[in-house]
């Protein structure tokens, strides 16, 4: 990644995109619960990675530091009333998906999508956590770089709590939904 | 890394967390069966089925036409905006070449696109029986860059150009389809279309261009040509002339290789390129070179290519009302209904909103030097907020009751109002007061808070002048100084800024000599005096220009929010183009003898202009500005304001003109007994309507309820009735020739009233968000706006049974005039309105 230290954001971005753009995109789709809105965060948070390059101190991975810029841009277009804005436009008529990115019948089958509507119930915040900690292997001091408010990192101790909160109330949402009978 | 000691438990623990995110809908049986009945809308087959829905032929029972109907698999869930975006920048597109959207709505809960249903197939099936000469593939190819062309000149970028999405008409006539996964130009993005026919660069985190788009046709073309899809250029391409040396270049690795647009290419296969003397390369004669960023067509270089960058995409009736691009050329600030917006113009992205502590309406907004914003609003009184660079903070920098307002690098504070600049510093405040005839208009602080630049507005015999003043910022000496008639107009701001140089504006190029306006740049000494021939710097092909700055590297960089481009007169039963004299014409009034009546504002002497049956012409000239002309008994009522339109000082009169010359003046109503008066910051939207020519005729008049007075010759005016709210923007009314008002109130309900004011019916205009023009053709009412929910303009005839029937219906053309004729025919004045903001950036010319 030697690009990473040379001045040329934009081949570094790329370089980055190649490496962790499809797991960064998906954790983005998952948070939010949209493949449409992931795409749309991730084209924002690779923009945001270009724009900040000269910022990147190298304390932690650039994966992780890719991370939390997504998840910076998760939680901005969260703020700024994305689901708001999505709500409205369903108010003026449910539009559905277009062409881009359709799974085929075949592969989307109930199984995975009622993986997905479990960790559906779940808030983006807790969502984003279980994918970094479960999914992707981050260790807590990675996750509470990538989940730090406003620079201020939360605690690894913190963050294992909330974990250990978040498995229970699955599991409960599992049981409640046939899946331990089955 | 153990999650839990329950081997199940973790299993789908890590299923849970693993799971993708389902797309919205799995194909499978279309939502309804052929002959079923959905709303207005017949199914009467199945045009097509993909990952995005399914396409119906279908029959739109309340508007009698054929279109396709495009839904989605399923009602409800999994709401996306995709297919809402596709309606939206379809129907924000207008060309022969783009299929048309119709309609978009909701009917028993599944949203719905209706679309131009045309009659033809793709090229793809074109393409089974295999490929085509080049002169067979060249109208086709031509199609595809026209609506290309069009596409991109509206700031998008298809992203999925493939013989699949081609449609040969069976007319011969190509359209482009599916826009599912257009792109705004400039914008980053990892969409890469269809993988066959994108581009090197698709893999790459680049902003999507117009070239991506200019690949994936040399793909198609050459697919077209050759029968193969391949990425890169096939030695074959050679026997293909001209048309295979364009897909070649299409073909290029590196975009900057390939042509640059649409447009481009449009011109390419439209002129047969000649070959340029001596320029022979291994046997193939390339007649297409690029020449810096200009291509040779013919021997003759283009025009170095502006770039046009949308940046906004705003419902038609919620346009931008103020704007200002940054000193560095990076940043756009501009207000619209709900707020103030950053938008970064090399991503271009919206940076978000620019929350302001107090409530008020954005009236100017202006870039500093060191990047922050100076800022007016207005709510009651004045504001003038000093916004830093990056939107996050607004400072109060001074209140009082003043238009537009300044703060100079030293913390001076100029305030301007219509008859007097002040500029504060502690403890010394200088004043310039406007002289009697003059309105101020605008003025800024240089770089250096040395200069001013004053802009004001003249009153002279023949009409207004405005000048153009740079000033000493201590003492207000004036050092410079430029007047001109055309230094931009009315509807106009004053558009001036600093350059390396000295100053640069904008000024309108005189009427006739075609639609646009032209940049000028006064060269200055440190101290404002001229240090050189003014120049002209460059030519815009658009009427309106809000914005304008130097960037860094010495580009033009200008901005508009509203384009006034071109008025369409239509006319006659068939509603066929009429000429005109100037593209500013309104029509006005078509009197039973014959007579068209329009009004023109950008000749130098304001016209009424008047065609007769056999093609004669007869000019009322006038002094002011028109808003219309109503023909009464032989006669023409003629409603001119002269001054300043835009606040200030104005003088306005209703004037009846006769053919011989004969100017005689009515008596207005209220406080203003005088025909001519002097007085109000706004001049008043009153109109007239006669009913058949004849007097008493009805004068609307905004007072404090919206006033209508019966208006006759020499005597004072009668009120008939008031109504309370008949808002300035969308409020209009019209005499039907039965002698009733039809009142459209603003709110998108439309009334019709006798002269004494009671109700006798209500119109159902529903599908429409505001009224921009009302009509009468016979007993029907005619209505023009933007229709609800679909930003396109329409035209609509409904009957007093309730029937109804679209006669118009376009993404940007707005008719803003109606006009009853005799004999069945009908004239209108159509606008193009675009809410849009846009940029456009020029290389820096010498």
């Amino acid at each position: 990644m030697a690009a990473l230290h040379s001045s040329d954001a934009r081949r570094a971005v790329e370089l980055a995109l190649a490496a962790w753009g499809p797991e960064i995109e998906a954790f983005l789709s998952a948070v939010m619960g949209d493949r449409g809105a992931g795409a749309e965060l991730f084209a924002e948070a690779c923009a945001d990675v270009m724009a900040g390059m000269s910022t990147f101190q190298g304390k932690s991975s650039f994966r992780c530091w890719f991370y939390a810029v997504a998840r910076n841009a998760a939680r901005r277009a969260m703020r700024d009333g994305y689901r708001r804005k999505r709500a409205h436009d369903a108010d003026l008529g449910v539009f559905e998906q277009p062409l881009r990115s359709v799974t085929p019948r075949f592969v989307a089958t109930d199984w995975k999508r009622r993986l997905h509507e479990l960790r559906e119930a779940l808030p983006p915040d807790e969502r984003a956590l279980l994918i970094l900690r479960v999914d992707r292997a981050m260790d807590w001091h990675e996750i509470s770089h990538v989940m730090a408010e406003e620079g201020a990192d939360v605690s690894p101790a913190a963050l294992r709590k909330r974990f250990e909160r978040v498995k229970a109330r699955l599991k409960a949402l599992a049981t409640e939904d046939g899946w331990f009978s089955e | 890394m153990t999650l839990t000691d329950d081997p199940a438990w973790e299993g789908l623990l890590r299923g849970i967390a693993a799971a993708s995110v389902p797309s919205a809908g799995p194909p499978g049986e279309p939502p309804f069966p052929v002959g079923h009945s959905l709303g207005r809308f017949e199914l009467r087959g199945l045009l097509g089925a993909g990952g995005f829905g399914v396409v119906y032929r279908a029959h739109d029972t309340v508007l009698g036409r054929d279109v396709a109907l495009k839904l989605p698999w399923r009602r409800g869930a999994q709401a996306s905006r995709g297919f809402l975006d596709e309606a939206r920048t379809v129907a924000a597109l207008t060309d022969p070449h783009l299929v048309s959207v119709y309609d978009v709505g909701e009917v028993d809960g599944f949203p719905f696109i209706a679309l131009e249903l045309v009659q033809g197939r793709s090229l793809r099936a074109r393409l089974t029986s295999g490929p085509m000469r080049a002169n067979e593939a060249r109208p086709i190819l031509l199609g595809v860059a026209r609506a290309l062309r069009a596409v991109h000149a509206r700031g998008w970028v298809h992203l999925d150009v493939k013989p699949d999405n081609v449609i040969v008409a069976d007319d011969g006539s190509v359209k482009l389809l599916d826009f599912g996964l257009a792109h705004p130009t400039g914008r980053a993005s990892n969409v890469g279309g269809t993988p066959s026919y994108a581009p090197p660069e698709a893999t790459t985190l680049t902003p999507r261009d117009a070239r991506f788009d200019t690949f994936a046709f040399g793909v198609l073309g050459q697919e077209l040509l050759l029968g193969v899809r391949a990425p890169r250029p096939a030695a074959e391409l050679g026997r293909s002339g001209a048309v295979g040396a364009v897909i070649r270049q299409c073909l290029a690795a590196n975009p900057s290789d390939r042509p640059a647009s649409g447009a481009v290419l449009v011109q390419a296969l439209e002129h047969r390129p000649r070959p340029a003397m001596g320029l022979v390369v291994a046997g193939l004669v390339l007649a297409l070179a690029l020449v810096g960023s200009g291509w040779l067509v013919q021997g003759r270089a283009l025009p170095p290519a502006r770039q046009h960058l949308r940046l906004t995409a705003q419902r038609v009736d919620r346009p931008i009302h103020a704007a200002a691009i940054s000193r560095d050329g990076r940043v756009v600030l501009s207000a619209d209904t709900r707020g103030l917006w950053r938008f970064d113009v090399e991503a271009p992205t919206r940076l978000g909103l620019v929350t302001l502590p107090e409530p008020g309406e954005v009236g100017t907004v202006r870039a500093r030097a060191d990047g922050a914003w100076a800022v007016s609003t207005h709510d009651g009184g004045t504001v003038l907020w000093l916004v830093d660079a990056d939107g996050e903070h607004a400072t109060v920098v001074s209140r009082g009751a003043f238009r537009m307002g300044d703060l100079g690098p030293d913390g001076a504070v100029l305030e301007l109002d219509d008859t007097r600049l002040t500029v504060r510093r502690a403890g010394a405040d200088v004043v310039r007061a406007a002289s009697g005839k003059e309105v101020l208009l605008y003025a800024t602080f240089s770089d250096d808070g040395r200069l001013l630049v004053i802009a004001s507005q003249r009153l002279q015999r023949s009409g207004w002048l405005r000048c153009l003043e740079v000033a000493s910022a201590t003492d207000l000496d004036v050092r410079w100084t430029h007047c001109a008639e055309r230094l931009t107009q009315p509807w106009m701001p004053v558009v001036a800024s600093w350059h390396p140089e000295g100053l640069a504006w904008v000024e309108t190029e005189a009427a006739g000599a075609g639609s646009g306006v032209a940049i000028h740049l006064q060269p200055l000494s440190s101290d404002g005096r001229a240090s050189g021939a003014r120049r002209r710097l460059d030519g815009i092909d658009e009427e309106t220009v809000s914005g304008l700055s130097i960037g860094q590297a010495g580009e033009l960089l200008t901005l508009r929010h509203e384009v006034k481009r071109t008025t369409e007169l239509l006319a006659g039963t068939t509603l066929q183009p009429a000429s005109v004299e100037d593209f500013d014409e309104r029509p006005s009034a078509w009197s039973e003898a014959g007579t068209l009546w329009r009004t023109q504002s950008r000749a130098r002497i304001p016209t009424v202009l008047g065609t007769t049956r056999d093609g004669g012409l007869r000019q009322l000239p006038l002094s002011g500005w028109l808003s219309s002309a109503t023909p009464v008994d032989g006669d023409v009522l003629v409603w001119t304001t002269r001054g300043n339109l835009d606040g200030g000082a104005s003088i306005w009169e209703l004037v009846r003109l006769s053919e011989d010359g004969g100017r005689e003046p009515y008596l207005l109503p209220g406080v203003l007994e005088e025909a001519v008066s002097l007085s109000r910051s706004v001049p008043p939207r009153a109109e007239v309507s006669c009913a058949h020519e004849r007097e008493p005729c009805v004068l609307g008049w905004p007072a404090e309820q919206y006033e209508f007075y019966a208006l006759e010759r020499r005597a004072p005016p009668r009120l008939l009735f008031s109504v309370p709210d008949l808002r300035e923007r969308y409020g209009k009314w019209r005499m039907s020739a039965r002698g009733t008002v039809l009142l459209a109130d603003g709110r998108g309900a439309l009334r019709e009233l006798d002269l004494s004011g009671r109700e006798l019916a209500t119109w159902g205009v529903d599908d429409l968000e505001a009224i921009l023009a009302v009509g009468t053709r016979d007993d029907d009412v005619l209505v023009s706006g933007p229709a609800r929910g679909v930003d396109r303009f329409r035209l609509v005839r409904l009957q007093p049974d309730g029937g109804r029937a679209a006669l118009l219906d376009d993404a940007l053309k707005a008719v803003t005039d109606i006009v009853d004729g005799p004999d069945g025919g009908l004239a209108l004045g159509v606008r193009v309105i675009d809410t849009d903001l846009w940029l456009s950036r020029a290389s820096a010319h010498p």
